[in-house]
């Protein structure tokens, strides 16, 4: 027995994402202002990847504006702009468009899933078909959580 | 946010379009009336036309009057003319009703009459009328004028008979007969959205039986246009709920609607999420430890305390923050590939994967499921696995500088397969190695009672997963 499910492309974010990351030359610290729901995971994130220490790299989430799934993945590009404040030893700003936004944000997508097993009896058919769609929503609600990139 | 550059030209007279268009159209110059469709796609940079010929200044074409047995519409007339009935009997008073449909107020009163048929929107509520109505439509050029009727004038999605060097000066809708009825609905989702569909009807009641009638249906098809089978229903017979009835049906069965992404999407609506077992109990977990005390977090009305900041214009937020660079993304347009180069121009400073080659990807952070995790790279390395991926940054002094670097950078992709098909479980059809390893921790870690071997096959996922 095959089961297929299918999900389209969906898009969280009434308001475009929006990051600042300045670099305080005296210290070498710098300070990512973004549109995020989750700085503490976002610091831990953005430091592991560039590795550097945590206590370089303070996160800041301003007014947003509200909550949505899409503040609580983490956005490649809010790495590459501490990495560009290193780098340029200054501060660099980005605003996401409205059409970026909708194509290429950081976040749910298309998602074909196929499951199939074998089955004996019709009872067992139908538990499985139920349990797919249970285990199948709970995947696609949990391939949104903190610092999963969902792209 | 900021169009391509582009020269506008401002003609004062007809000849003047004309002549600025034959000079221009073949160097890509597009015709600006209201603009309401045009600058913003060329804000997107969807639309990058070299010349604009800005038509707002030109004499005479804001004129609308009644030459005769038609109603004249300039190409300079905004939809708010029509607010109020520019003329007495039916067809002033049809106007009044169908333009309250368009947009919000702002749109209508920039956005123009004609621009609304030369843009042939399918949605559009002007293309409706016109349709319904037999318009004529006076398209100029300089090789002459010629009048041509709105069923040779629109031919699919956004796409008119219009030739290149050719504007559409004015349209003549005919006026109707004093005792004409008319009817028009539309629907969508929120006013002022595009219509998901549109209905107009005008029918004359001669001797207690409907004759002339016009049944007009807009959104559904690539062009709005009469159904003359509902017509047919119509004609000769007395009004009745009964008649109306079969008239819609006849309608429906003429049509074949477009498929596009909202008939998706009104499908998934009707579908809506069910409370189910899971949601219940988390409600449960919620509201247990108060039991009984008589506070309960769940549908208690919690004091809003960020409210006066936000409304009083003191919100603090990221894009008001100066910054000595702006950074703009170079992203892919295509799903699937292998980037051969990248080409910035001269000077630009521009960031790509080779500059990040000590980054780690990004790691999901998931454990349950079985989950295979993904690294997804800051920039597209080597192969773009998504469109819209980003596979350079530019940045620049300022956001627009920064926009139009990133606009000139140019990036070699040779197409590849995408992953979107799922035959199969994508891990036992492909016969990589590092697939047939993930494929093996399908299965050990297959749950013990449902054996569900599961695979997610994500697009963005194709190239590497």
């Amino acid at each position: 027995m095959l089961k297929r499910a299918r999900t389209v492309r969906m898009r969280r974010r009434w308001r475009p994402a929006r990051g600042h990351a300045s670099y305080d030359g005296s210290t070498g610290r710098v300070t990512l202002t973004c549109t995020t729901q989750m700085p503490h995971l976002t610091r831990t994130a953005v430091c592991d990847i560039l590795g550097i220490p945590e206590s370089d790299l303070r996160v800041i989430a301003p007014d947003v504006g509200g909550g949505f799934g899409q503040k609580m993945s983490l956005a490649p590009e809010y790495v590459l702009l501490v990495w560009l404040a290193r780098k340029l030893r200054s501060s660099v700003a980005w605003t996401e468009d409205r059409r970026e936004n909708l194509i290429a944000s950081f976040h749910s997508r298309d998602q074909h899933v196929q499951a199939r097993r074998r089955i004996r009896q019709e009872r067992q058919a139908a538990r499985f078909a139920r349990r797919y769609r249970r285990q199948y929503r709970r995947l696609f609600l949990l391939s949104r959580r903190p610092a999963a990139s969902n792209p | 946010m900021k169009p391509a550059p582009f020269t506008r030209h401002v003609p004062r007279t007809v000849d003047e379009v004309v002549s600025a268009l034959a000079e221009f159209a073949p160097l890509d110059g597009r015709i600006l009336a209201g603009g309401q469709s045009l600058v913003p796609i060329m804000a997107f940079r969807m639309a990058r036309p070299a010349h604009l010929i800005d038509i707002n200044e030109v004499e005479g074409l804001d004129r609308l009057a009644v030459d005769g047995d038609y109603l004249s519409i300039g190409a300079r007339v905004r939809h708010g003319a029509f607010h109020k009935p520019v003329i007495d009997g039916p067809l002033g008073k049809l106007l009044a009703f169908v333009v309250s449909h368009i947009a919000h107020y702002p749109i209508r009163m920039r956005g123009t009459f004609c621009g609304s048929l030369a843009h042939a929107d399918p949605a559009s509520e002007w293309c409706l009328v016109a349709a319904t109505l037999d318009a004529n439509l006076v398209v100029k050029s300089v090789r002459g004028e010629r009048i041509v009727p709105v069923t040779d004038f629109l031919e699919g999605i956004m796409s008119t008979s219009l030739a290149e060097d050719e504007f559409l000066a004015e349209a003549r809708l005919p006026l109707l007969p004093d005792d004409t009825k008319f009817g028009f609905y539309e629907f969508s989702r929120r006013a002022g959205d595009f219509a998901m569909s549109a209905a107009l009807v005008t029918y004359r009641l001669v001797e207690g039986v409907i004759a002339d009638a016009h049944v007009g249906i807009g959104g559904a098809e690539d062009r709005a246009r009469r159904i003359l089978e509902a017509e047919d229903v119509l004609n000769g017979n007395a009004p009745s709920p009964d008649l109306f009835v079969a008239a819609g049906e006849a309608a429906a069965n003429a049509i074949e609607p477009l498929e596009d992404i909202q008939t998706t999407a009104r499908i998934s609506l009707r579908s809506g999420p069910r409370r189910d077992a899971p949601r219940a109990g988390a409600v449960d977990a919620m509201t247990i430890h108060t039991k009984g005390t008589g506070t309960t977090w769940v549908g208690r009305s919690i004091r809003r305390l960020e409210d006066p900041a936000l409304v009083t214009g003191r919100g603090r937020f990221t894009a008001d923050m100066p910054a000595t660079h702006w950074v703009r993304f170079v992203r892919s347009s295509v799903a699937a590939g292998t980037i051969e180069n990248i080409t910035a121009p001269e000077g630009a400073g521009i960031v790509t994967a080779k500059d990040l080659a000590k980054l780690k990807p990004i790691r999901p952070m998931l454990s349950k499921f079985n989950y295979v995790a993904v690294g997804q790279p800051i920039l597209a390395d080597g192969v773009v696995r998504f469109t819209g991926e980003s596979i350079a940054a530019v940045y620049a002094p300022s956001k627009d500088q920064a926009e139009d670097i990133a606009d000139q950078v140019e990036v070699e992709i040779s197409e590849g397969r995408t992953a979107d098909r799922c035959d199969g479980c994508a891990c036992r059809r492909r016969s990589a190695g590092s697939r047939r390893h993930q494929a093996q921790r399908h299965r050990r870690g297959s749950h013990r009672d449902t054996r569900l071997r599961g695979c997610l096959e994500d697009r963005t996922q194709g190239a590497a997963c």
